[in-house]
């Protein structure tokens, strides 16, 4: 099955995917009746390496905590209690649980949407910066898929550039699976919609 | 002369009734983790309830199968920061 194939005729139950084809039970603010989700796209997961590698520390550094404190000369340890020592190391591990939580919610709400209407660029930068963007397929007016590096190139994913003439006059894909598949059903889409009447949803 | 009226004016004092030494001994191992984690606890119990905060905006700009699950798993969050807060500050 080719990946136009895929594209067009699987629907993605997975709510992890970061290339989800027709995803099932996903909609988005102001979406119009009639508007289909046709791409659901995410960062690679190859993107969370520095991430995971950062929880993986976290996680296992209070096993080395004594070692270190002892090579630093710091005998915090043994003017604490056992109960104390077991606060902190429960403190510790709510915070692992909380880098690793935002970790994800960071990677799972940067949303890149293709529907049969418009693009949508859904961006959670920060703990208190949400971003939305749209653009009508028809304010389309270039799309360029980019693989750029080693682990680009080995996973397979990239950034599609897409000029619009749209408020925003660029949107960016980052770390997308597969861009020039994204690039080619989006240019396909615009197609579509030009052979459309003005107005109509399809 | 001059050497005897400097000690008058400046008296040896024990190490024990030092000021600077009763405040080190006061502010003990103990007490400095004890401030310290209760300081970060309480700022980890504000981004605890900006990122619940922010997950009920996210879910609601993009409803998923697992929205429930992260709001559930963002209170459940809440709770646990807030109990360990509690917990530290009474029998820390």
């Amino acid at each position: 099955m080719n990946i136009e194939n895929i594209i067009h005729k699987t629907h993605s139950k997975n709510p992890f995917a970061m290339f989800a084809p027709q995803p099932m039970g996903v909609a988005f603010e102001n979406q119009e009746k009639g508007e289909k989700i046709i791409l659901l796209l995410r960062a690679h997961l190859a993107t969370l390496t520095p991430a995971v590698t950062l929880v993986i520390l976290l996680f296992v550094l209070p096993f080395f905590a004594g070692s270190i404190l002892v090579l630093l000369r710091i005998s915090i340890l043994e003017t604490l209690s056992f109960f104390q020592t077991l606060w902190i190391l429960v403190f510790w591990y709510l915070f692992t649980f909380g880098v690793a939580f935002y970790k994800f919610i960071f990677w799972f709400f940067n949303v890149y949407l293709v529907t049969n209407e418009r693009i949508v660029d859904i961006d959670f930068k920060g703990l208190l910066h949400k971003e939305t963007s749209y653009a009508k397929l028809n304010q389309i007016q270039d799309v360029s898929p980019k693989i750029i590096g080693f682990f680009g190139t080995f996973f397979h994913y990239g950034n599609v550039y897409i000029q619009t003439a749209a408020e925003k006059p660029e949107f960016e894909f980052h770390n997308v699976e597969r861009p020039d598949s994204v690039a080619q059903e989006i240019l396909e889409q615009v197609r579509h919609e030009e052979k459309e009447a003005p107005g109509e949803i399809a | 002369m001059r050497k005897r009226r400097l000690q008058e004016r400046s008296p040896k004092v024990p190490v024990e009734e030092n000021i600077f030494f009763n405040l080190t001994n006061r502010f003990d191992a103990v007490f400095v983790t004890k401030s310290f984690l209760i300081l970060f606890l309480v700022f980890y119990t504000v981004f605890a309830f900006v990122i619940y905060r922010q997950i009920q905006l996210m879910c609601g700009a993009l409803p998923t199968p697992i929205s429930p699950l992260l709001r559930f798993l963002a209170t459940i969050h809440i709770g646990i920061t807030l109990a360990i807060l509690l917990g530290v500050i009474g029998t820390f």
